[in-house]
């Protein structure tokens, strides 16, 4: 609990150090993290192919950005309109998610991010077509938000509420249930799991985060085209979820961050990018399955904590 | 003009089909779904390209130079990858062939850049007339050889030995080692095999869609779009549906709105799925 406390402090204060690059890439790190966690729990959890997280990244972004645009709503009830709108498009989803498995369902998950983004470029009168638009800078009374480092005080609150939430449901009697679904479904209905309303649940939840996600995009890129809301950034996401490790919540932590400033690091490479992803998500799903978090353990990192301090994790 | 429309969605379509049966076949008898399909058809109609016009070879040996390059990049595919992960969840196989995407998407960027490339047509006759409609010789290249392809496919599956283990093997994998069959070379063969389906898709459709870097997702997904639409697994509906998804998308072009030719695809999965999830042949399995 300490140390909790000592590291959000310490996260706290990070802004004083940073040049407004460095905390644009920081403030991309949390929203790549609380998008990918909605993916992690509905792969890793709840093991249902649902490919959906650019569609409701999309959702939230386009949804909160528009609402401040169009109806000229604060940028707090537009993230309050973003998370509704990515609720209602989850819960319609997951009535057709739920009649699907495995491959249908990543088929027509797919087909939905990709509808989306159709829209996105197509509805020009609405959505300001392929060149997208500007987010105003969100205020509150009277502070204006408009630097990187402002805006990071959002995304951290935001990021670490919602990542309280999620931590505290995945060990709850939900986080088990889906657990129990993704290793055997009939067995986990034998032991009187409401399977499909579980798998609802996965579905809303991963809905909620991208939302949420999705509304801290907007204001974090400061201008959102359709672009990012396509096949690409579910590469990214991919990417994220496997190496972290399929359902460990704090190996999505380290890989969000590798992940994401991984390009920085490889600018001289930026043609090769393609192939360097590919080639890890590939190379992690032959010889590391369990990803990063496995590796970690292994290595005996949290071994050597767990014979310290008796302590169990995860 | 309708006329027209309907044949070159019928080419088109054809097209397509033979992308879904290799599709396909690998399903049917690994039950993985290969997310990366439609990149083997990018990379295939490209290392045609290379063979025929930067190499110069002639047209045969080009062709038969792609089919091999391709079996040997299924082969490895399945030798590195896919075997020693057979036994590993759903999730992690269909994440690995998502990461086959990208890669080759990445390789195809690298060595063919991102200009899109046309190789030239088989025969380079006049096109023939038709009730006012014109097809070119190259439309008829295609409509034989995806006609002789997808025979021949359905003739392996459904007639001959091999056919029989690779269904068996997609019913119980273990039951099929049991009795004797050799699942790890089979599935060798039959990734192989699929790649190089791909890959003669991908030749076939060169001179008329053109080859670029980003085809592979709108190829995969009306090649995702004809298997629903044939029943899912089904190989004779996998090739029929392909040609119904050619002239569908070809006659919502002309007559609804010519952007909707690209969602197309996810309109004809999202309402096979919801009022007849088991296509127009299949048997719902799973």
């Amino acid at each position: 609990m300490f140390i909790l406390i000592v590291f959000i402090i310490l996260l706290a204060c990070l802004p004083k150090v940073t040049n407004n690059y460095q905390q644009y890439m920081i403030n991309l790190v949390f929203v790549n993290f609380l998008v990918t966690l909605g993916l992690g729990i509905v792969l890793g959890y709840s093991g249902q192919f649902a490919f959906a997280s650019a569609g409701f990244l999309g959702i939230g972004a386009y949804c909160s950005g528009l609402s401040m645009v169009h109806f000229g709503l604060s940028y707090w009830l537009a993230l309050m309109v973003a998370v509704l709108v990515s609720f209602i498009f989850a819960v319609l989803l997951s009535y057709i998610g739920l009649r699907l498995t495995r491959y249908y369902l990543s088929i027509s998950t797919i087909a939905f991010t990709l509808t989306m983004r159709f829209f996105y470029t197509n509805a020009g009168a609405i959505t300001f077509g392929p060149s997208g638009f500007n987010v105003p800078s969100p205020k509150f009374f009277g502070f204006n938000f408009d630097t990187d480092q402002r805006i990071y005080y959002i995304v951290l609150v935001i990021v670490l509420a919602c990542s309280l939430f999620s931590w505290n449901i995945l060990r709850s009697k939900i986080g088990r249930a889906w657990v129990a679904i993704r290793d055997k479904e009939e067995a986990a209905a034998a032991a009187s799991i409401d399977v499909k309303q579980y798998k609802r649940l996965a579905f809303i939840m991963m809905g909620l985060l991208g939302g949420i996600a999705g509304g801290l995009y907007c204001v974090v890129l400061g201008r959102i085209t359709p672009d990012e809301f396509g096949m690409g950034p579910l590469l990214l996401h991919f990417l994220i979820v496997v190496l972290g490790g399929l359902g460990s919540f704090s190996g999505l932590a380290i890989s969000s961050i590798i992940v994401t400033l991984l390009p920085e690091l490889l600018r001289a490479f930026a043609e090769w990018q393609e192939i360097l992803y590919g080639g890890i998500i590939i190379l992690m799903i032959r010889f590391a399955p369990e990803g990063l978090y496995g590796i970690l353990q292994k290595i005996s990192v949290i071994k050597w904590r767990e014979r310290m301090y008796g302590d169990v994790e995860g | 003009m309708l006329l027209q429309i309907l044949i070159a969605g019928f080419v088109i379509g054809s097209c397509y089909s033979i992308v879904s049966v290799g599709m396909t076949i690998l399903f049917q008898a690994t039950t993985v779904l290969n997310f990366g399909h439609g990149e083997c058809v990018m990379i295939g109609g490209l290392i045609f390209y290379t063979f025929q016009v930067m190499l110069g070879m002639n047209y045969p040996l080009a062709i038969l130079c792609t089919i091999v390059a391709c079996m040997i990049v299924g082969a490895l595919m399945d030798r590195a990858v896919f075997r020693p992960i057979v036994h590993a969840p759903h999730v992690n196989v269909v994440l690995a062939t998502c990461g086959f995407l990208y890669f080759f998407k990445g390789v195809a960027r690298m060595i063919w850049k991102s200009e899109p490339r046309f190789p030239p047509p088989f025969i380079d006759l006049p096109p023939v007339r038709l009730f006012g409609a014109v097809m070119t010789s190259q439309d008829i290249v295609i409509l034989v050889s995806v006609f002789i392809l997808a025979s021949l496919f359905i003739w392996i599956f459904l007639f001959t030995e091999t056919g029989l283990k690779m269904r068996a093997a997609a019913q119980s994998l273990k039951g099929a080692s049991l009795i004797g069959i050799n699942t790890g070379k089979l599935f060798t063969m039959i990734w192989g095999a699929s790649v190089a389906a791909g890959g003669m898709a991908g030749i076939l459709l060169g001179p008329i869609y053109s080859l670029y870097p980003d085809m592979g997702e709108a190829v995969l997904l009306r090649a995702f779009a004809a298997m629903t639409l044939g029943g899912f697994g089904n190989i004779g509906g996998a090739a029929i549906g392909g040609i119904i998804m050619g002239i569908v998308e070809n006659l919502v072009g002309l007559y609804i709105w010519t952007p909707l030719k690209e969602i197309v695809a996810y309109l004809v999965i999202v309402s096979v799925l919801i009022f007849k999830p088991t296509g127009i042949m299949g048997v719902r399995k799973f």
